[in-house]
């Protein structure tokens, strides 16, 4: 078994989803590793990682904004309660085996532009 | 260290939870991989993953009925209603759960609580085949 691990800076733009599948997706490949398991983790806490289908995702962000609207002060924990900073995906024939319409979003919460880090650690042969 | 992976598809049977528990079992049975680690994900995000409590069904049908008080079927609040009223309301219910879990495996079983079972958690309305792909290393 062997083990990667690699540090991903994706740099988000606004409020909202931002697709990092194919980033992800790149690296995972060039590892060589056939069979295995990849963890992503995201240390920070005003965004969060979310698998999703790419047509619902302005859906999506419109609901978070009203729970937002709706919980304001307790924005932070209720968000964290409730969404994932890490996410385990199966790696099998040398890729992630995600289903064929699911996509990997970071979630931003913060309306400025953000640099973010996503931590990339697979295990396998 | 060895590893173990398979694809388990599971029938639902439309909105609500089908417990997965035994057919994780079943897989890490077969493996003979005695201590480690089982991850479980789900290729889908109209469906999603959840431990819950296997004792009282109640707990499940009123943990179902929280989600749909959550997320409310209303056509006038989404802009993705081409695949039909539930479908949108599933997928935000599908970003408020897991999409994979993953649980230690010891002395050959899943490290679970007594009263704990792995659920998926269907959220569409019409019954549909999902696909499970599991994910085992150990020894």
């Amino acid at each position: 078994m062997r083990q990667v691990q690699e540090s991903l800076t994706i740099a988000t733009t606004r409020h909202g989803n931002h697709d990092v599948t194919r980033d992800i997706a790149a690296w995972v490949e060039r590892q060589g590793i056939e069979t295995g398991l990849l963890v992503v983790l995201l240390p920070h806490v005003s965004a969060h990682l979310t698998l999703q289908e790419h047509a619902d995702r302005d859906d999506l962000h419109t609901f978070f904004r009203r729970l937002e609207v709706r919980n304001m002060e307790d924005f932070g924990e209720f968000t964290s309660a409730v969404t994932s900073v890490s996410l385990s995906i199966p790696v099998r024939d040398g890729r992630m085996g995600i289903g064929a319409r699911q996509r990997i979003y970071l979630y931003e919460h913060r309306d400025r532009a953000q640099n973010r880090n996503l931590l990339l650690h697979l295990i396998g042969e | 260290m060895r590893q173990a992976h398979t694809v388990l598809a599971v029938r639902t049977p439309g909105q609500g939870l089908t417990d997965v528990t035994a057919g994780l079992a079943a897989f890490i049975r077969d493996s003979g991989i005695r201590t480690g680690l089982l991850t479980a994900f789900i290729q889908h995000t109209s469906a999603s993953l959840t431990v819950q409590e296997n004792a009282d069904p109640d707990v499940l049908a009123d943990l179902d009925a929280f989600f749909r008080r959550l997320v409310r079927e209303d056509a006038t609040l989404y802009r993705h209603t081409a695949e039909g009223p539930d479908d949108m309301p599933a997928h935000i219910r599908s970003a408020l759960t897991q999409t994979q879990i993953s649980i230690p495996v010891l002395d050959g079983r899943l490290a679970l609580g007594t009263w704990q079972a792995v659920y998926v958690f269907e959220h569409r309305a019409r019954p549909h085949q999902r696909r499970l792909v599991l994910h085992l290393s150990g020894e």
